[in-house]
């Protein structure tokens, strides 16, 4: 996975996405899972894949349940009660396949990949920036909202404590000084921004991508054909 | 080449700084210090066009740079000519990765592919950040960010490179190595402004140096006294049996967040009562983690930390608190209340006290004709008295002070010197983690150097005085003359 380029990465999980709702076959949806699951093998990172999907193991029962037996059953008027368990399996594996996948997204694309993908594929950088700025900015507040909840804590707030609303409540305190750095963070990147001669309205030099290498067209053209062939029999049903 | 003259800056007709004039040739480095609230950023704005584009204030004088007066230029027209460090470094990251942070100004600037790439190498290679090229910004240690934020600024091959208070959260190892960063660019022709409180470690590379006063020339930098052998802290007022009693006990401790290595090392210690300790070390070698165990805050991997006979595993931070506070680094971040005084009485109120432990700590401070303003209001000094005025108001056993004078001045010094010498009046105990070893020198008792999660030294601070041991460990080494300015309260 590491060999693939930004492109190549986005247009696979593009494609793994896609086929999630277009796919009706438990079978096939299995296999997608399974891919998911090798992407993470190639990225060395299967034990957390595994670890995060034991997390949102709950959810997938919890869809089986529901969906086998209030599948029918609408927020306006119930029509029939009955249950249906292969109307459950189904909805479980493809929500299986959904969490398969987007574990694997988040563990192997990382962040500057996903902004250069979208920044080779022409996306205008008036929204690749800030979302490139966003996801930079992420460890940065989180660092933030950790060292104002320590401070609190040592003045005795008790946050691990207590009834769920007075928990609540005292989290609100967080909230003032945690605004304010937000605020002065923002105030300072705007600051460093304009040192750095940033701006939208004038002519900027992007990144060009790199000439794809062979795994990379063959992994694209693999994906893009299994995509035409899961669309032309699950859509126009001419396979 | 770059000169200013008569540069003056004042906000709603309130004068920041007056006057101000030095020149500086190709390759040559100028220190401009004050103490806090002197001025100093605003004049860093001033020079990079911040001020008057993005901030309004009213600027007189001249910047002249290679003939040509650039007051009032927009901050992106001076990108190529002048770069800021800024005190607040990380802000200026806006890469995920190292490389791309590098590339950011260069592409704003429009400079083609092959320049880009030519001087990112150039960039990188100065900054000895070659091998963190694809490091994720996020990953590199405060040092590591600070020489990512010149190596984005030298990229531009500005004439001129301002710093903005470098040292200022910088262990030894990490100024001496500012230290040479500036002395390789001088030779490259790159010129340098380093605004800051003292140029301790960096004055090799300094060629001339001004004193930023609160009202331009005239700073009132003083000497705050070289430290001798016989200034040592060597009290004895706390009597024998009280200073028997352990108030933390931290045995065997191993912690380590997940998917890290142990950050600290099997280490045992403990505080007693009238001991005032400094926690020394290199950046990253421990000291915060250390103490948030000590508050219980974080808890142990492995060991078990004790305070006052609590099992710090088996009780929350905030139980812990009525024995333990913690004032960490830049404290007036976290601010909550609208007043001085509801912020202190905070603390009281969650463990307990009534209010005259707030009003009592608020008289301490120097801040009880203060207690009704709004924290914001308050200097950057007051704040941080502010915040020990509420560390001290909830009456701890411990005192743990991170970082605390990263904006000394002579109020805030003498302040700190009185506290110290109260909790230890009262049989307490005192944790101050620092860098500076001359105020380690002059208020603590008792030193423990970490390094690398591994507790290295733990004795009192006649071992200052060892040069064998100030090399090996890479702390600061005692200034006979370390100056404190007045001013900035």
């Amino acid at each position: 996975m590491a060999l693939l380029d930004p492109r190549t990465k986005l247009v696979l999980f593009m494609v793994l996405f896609a086929l999630i709702f277009i796919v009706k076959d438990i079978t096939y949806l299995l296999l997608i899972s399974l891919a998911a699951f090798l992407i993470t093998v190639s990225s060395q990172s299967w034990k957390r894949f595994l670890r995060l999907l034991a997390k949102f193991s709950p959810l997938i029962v919890v869809a089986f349940v529901i969906w086998s037996l209030f599948h029918r059953m609408s927020l306006f008027h119930v029509s029939y009660m009955g249950s249906d368990f292969a109307i459950g399996v189904f909805a479980a594996t493809r929500l299986f396949a959904l969490i398969s996948v987007s574990i694997s997204f988040i563990l192997c694309v990382k962040p500057e990949d996903l902004v250069k993908g979208l920044e080779y594929f022409r996306i205008p950088y008036s929204i690749v920036f800030p979302l490139a700025l966003s996801l930079r900015f992420i460890d940065t507040l989180s660092d933030e909202y950790i060292s104002i909840k320590e401070a609190l804590m040592v003045k005795g707030l008790e946050l691990e404590k207590g009834s769920l609303l007075k928990r609540i409540k005292n989290y609100s305190y967080l909230l003032i000084p945690f605004l304010i750095r937000g605020i002065e963070v923002a105030d300072n990147i705007v600051l460093a921004m304009e040192l750095k001669a940033f701006s939208l309205r004038k002519q900027r030099r992007c990144c060009k991508g790199k000439k794809l290498s062979l795994l990379d067209i063959m992994m694209i053209f693999v994906s893009i054909i299994t995509l035409l062939i899961a669309i032309s029999h699950y859509v126009f049903g001419l396979i | 080449m770059f000169v200013v003259k008569n540069l003056s800056c004042s906000f709603n007709g309130k004068n920041v700084f007056s006057n101000i004039s030095f020149s500086l040739s190709r390759g040559e480095a100028i220190a401009i210090l004050g103490p806090a609230e002197s001025g100093k950023t605003v004049l860093a704005y001033c020079l990079t066009g911040i001020i008057p584009n993005r901030i309004a204030a009213e600027v007189h004088g001249e910047i002249v740079l290679d003939g040509e007066n650039i007051l009032g230029k927009k901050p992106g027209d001076l990108a190529s000519k002048i770069g800021l460090v800024m005190q607040n470094y990380e802000a200026q990251l806006f890469g995920l990765t190292v490389e791309e942070d590098v590339r950011f100004a260069l592409e704003n600037m429009g400079l083609d592919e092959h320049e880009i790439e030519g001087r990112v190498d150039w960039a990188l290679k100065s900054l000895g950040l070659e091998k963190y090229r694809s490091y994720r910004t996020s990953q590199l240690s405060g040092g590591l960010k600070q020489r990512l934020a010149i190596a984005s600024v030298i990229a531009a091959k500005p004439k001129v490179v301002i710093l903005d208070d470098p040292t200022l959260n910088l262990d030894w190892i990490g100024i001496k190595s500012l230290e040479n960063i500036i002395a390789r660019l001088k030779n490259e022709g790159m010129s340098f402004v380093v605004l800051s409180k003292c140029v301790d470690g960096i004055e090799n590379v300094i060629d001339k140096t001004i004193v930023l006063g609160n009202n331009g020339w005239n700073g009132n930098a003083i000497e705050c006294g070289e430290v001798k052998p016989h200034d040592l802290l060597t009290k004895s007022k706390v009597s024998k049996n009280m200073k028997e009693e352990e108030l933390i006990r931290v045995e065997n401790v191993w912690f380590k967040y997940p998917d890290t290595d142990y950050i600290i090392k099997n280490i045992s210690l403990s505080i007693r009562r009238g001991d005032v300790v400094a926690i020394m070390g290199s950046n990253g070698s421990g000291k915060t983690t250390l103490v948030k165990l000590m508050s219980g805050i974080l808890k142990p991997s492995k060991g078990r930390v004790v305070v006052l006979g609590k099992d710090t595993r088996k009780y929350s931070a905030s139980d812990i608190a009525k024995h333990v506070t913690v004032v960490f680094q830049n404290p007036e971040r976290y601010t909550v209340f609208e007043t001085v005084f509801d912020e202190v009485y905070f603390g009281c109120r969650n463990i307990g006290l009534p209010k005259e432990f707030a009003e009592n700590a608020l008289r301490f401070t120097g801040l009880y004709d203060k207690m009704f303003e709004a924290p914001y209001n308050l200097s950057r000094s007051e704040k941080i008295r502010l915040h020990i005025a509420s560390a001290l108001a909830m009456n701890p056993d411990v005192l743990i002070l991170d970082e605390p004078l990263t904006s000394c001045d002579l109020i805030m010094f003498s302040m700190l010197k009185s506290l110290v010498d109260y909790m230890y009046m009262q049989g307490k105990a005192v944790v101050i983690v620092t860098h500076d070893t001359n105020i380690a020198a002059k208020l603590c008792n008792r030193v423990v150097v970490l390094n690398n999660g591994v507790v290295v030294t733990d004795s009192n601070q006649s071992i200052f005085f060892n040069d064998n041991f100030v090399r090996n460990t890479g702390i600061r080494p005692l200034k006979i003359f370390n100056k404190i300015f007045v001013g900035g309260a």
